[in-house]
């Protein structure tokens, strides 16, 4: 089921970045809905479909990057979340400040690596971090709101 | 990573990757192509989306155009209503004309007898020919319609209207500003006009001299017809000033109108020497051809003076 909804997610993320680009982007960044998946991905899942997942969502950002090697952010997708620590996923799923790191921490490690690798990382560092700063924030409130209508659905607490 | 990763896998999607990132130009671009065309069917949801969105936005700011240009139109047709209604008012209470009572009781101090104005139809010289030949006259009867009740006077104009509407003898007959004649003789459902252009028909008549604000009135006279299409003026005296061209207008005393209607225009003005008046003819404004349609002037009782009391007392 939660691959599903995982699936349906990436797909969304996929339609946004590629339709709502303009309305996503703000001062040369642009929030990454795909890597606002993978964090969940790796809050959801764990082993071999993380794995999977990730190398799924980094050959998608390879596709819509219109130039470069095909396979680069696949890649990199799979080393990220082969070596975050399990700390920081497990705060990640409980703790706003932790969604955040966890966040800040793919979308530099992925983009920043992706445009080292490609050689343009000192023109491309500022809109890295505008990327970072902006994802960051959608999925802080993304998280909020989630935690929100969690709370709103929690059955009420027994009074004495 | 959170779990033990599974080393296998993780290589095996590396690889996958690095096969990937080798592979010839055209192919990736064939992948890419695919991955885009994947997502075309989200693309053109979300393009959906946003047209019905911005079509709604749109659609309601339009609806509020409308709402304001709607509301405006009401404002200013609510101002000239009641613009309107003034103008009622002030030209009911100038002609003393019949005004609405805002209680049944009667007001103090209201004219007796108040001014109406009967809009009537002049009959045409084939309904006229049909008259005399007893046609209408015949159907009369079988719906009780006496001989008395139809008039007819051969070379008057014959209206449509008669006591029915009550309309009585020696009222004036106007067509807009303009003096047609008076009611000569009056049948229950028709009447018949004496024209100002009869010889028999007599009439007080001011002089007026057209200005920027109205007509400025001097001499009074008496208008007679002669049978022709000229009528003249009588009596005006000769120590007054009369040109071509003034205009002559109604100069009763009775005060029917808040003005005076308009008889015709001065065509020919001449004072022999020693006379005590001028001779003027006078070209009538009305033209009998063209008359279709006249009002004729009552006067009937002031419902504000009526009440229901008195009138049961009565």
């Amino acid at each position: 089921m939660k691959h599903l909804l995982l699936l349906g997610l990436a797909y969304t993320a996929l339609v946004l970045e590629t339709t709502l680009a303009p309305q996503l982007s703000c001062a040369g960044g642009v929030v990454r809905p795909l890597w606002l998946v993978l964090m969940m991905v790796l809050c959801l899942c764990e082993g071999t479909p993380v794995l999977v997942w990730a190398a799924l969502l980094g050959f998608t950002s390879d596709c819509l990057r219109g130039s470069g090697p095909l396979g680069l952010e696949l890649v990199l997708c799979l080393l990220v979340v082969a070596t975050v620590p399990g700390l920081l996923v497990r705060r990640a799923s409980r703790s706003s400040t932790g969604c955040t790191l966890l966040l800040a921490m793919l979308v530099l490690t992925i983009d920043g690596a992706s445009m080292l690798v490609l050689g343009r990382l000192p023109e491309a560092l500022p809109a890295v971090f505008l990327n970072v700063i902006l994802t960051t924030a959608a999925g802080l409130v993304g998280f909020l709101l989630l935690r929100f209508c969690g709370r709103l659905f929690e059955p009420a607490p027994l009074v004495s | 990573m959170a779990s033990s990763p599974g080393w296998k896998s993780l290589v095996l999607l590396c690889a996958t990757g690095v096969v990937l990132a080798v592979l010839p130009a055209r192919w990736t671009a064939a992948i890419r192509a695919t991955v885009f065309d994947m997502a075309r069917p989200g693309q053109q949801a979300v393009v959906s989306l946003q047209d019905l969105i911005e079509t709604s936005i749109r659609s309601r700011q339009t609806d509020w155009a409308v709402v304001n240009q709607l509301k405006d139109e009401l404002s200013t047709t609510q101002q000239e209503l009641r613009r309107a209604q003034l103008a009622l008012t002030r030209f009911r209470e100038h002609s003393g004309g019949p005004t609405i009572p805002s209680s049944r009781s009667p007001v103090a101090g209201a004219p007796l007898l108040v001014e109406d104005l009967v809009a009537a139809r002049v009959l045409g010289k084939e309904t006229l020919a049909s008259w005399e030949a007893g046609h209408l006259l015949d159907r009369g009867r079988r719906h009780g319609i006496t001989v008395t009740d139809l008039v007819l006077e051969s070379g008057r104009v014959t209206l449509d209207q008669g006591q029915n509407a009550g309309i009585g003898e020696e009222q004036p007959v106007y067509s807009g500003r303009q003096v047609v004649g008076r009611i000569s003789r009056v049948g229950l459902w028709t009447s018949t006009i004496q024209l100002i252009t009869d010889p028999e028909f007599r009439g007080l008549a001011q002089l007026g001299r057209p200005g920027r604000n109205g007509p400025t009135f001097s001499a009074r006279g008496m208008l007679h017809g002669t049978g022709r299409p000229l009528c003249q003026l009588a009596l005006v005296r000769a120590n007054q000033v009369v040109e071509v061209g003034d205009e002559v207008y109604t100069g009763g005393r009775d005060n029917l109108f808040p003005w005076p209607m308009l008889y015709g225009t001065v065509v020919t003005a001449r004072l022999k020497d020693g006379a005590p008046h001028w001779e003027i003819r006078v070209r009538p404004a009305m033209q009998e051809r063209s008359l279709k349609r006249v009002e004729i002037f009552t006067k009937v009782l002031n419902p504000s003076r009526l009440s229901p009391t008195r009138v049961l007392t009565q």
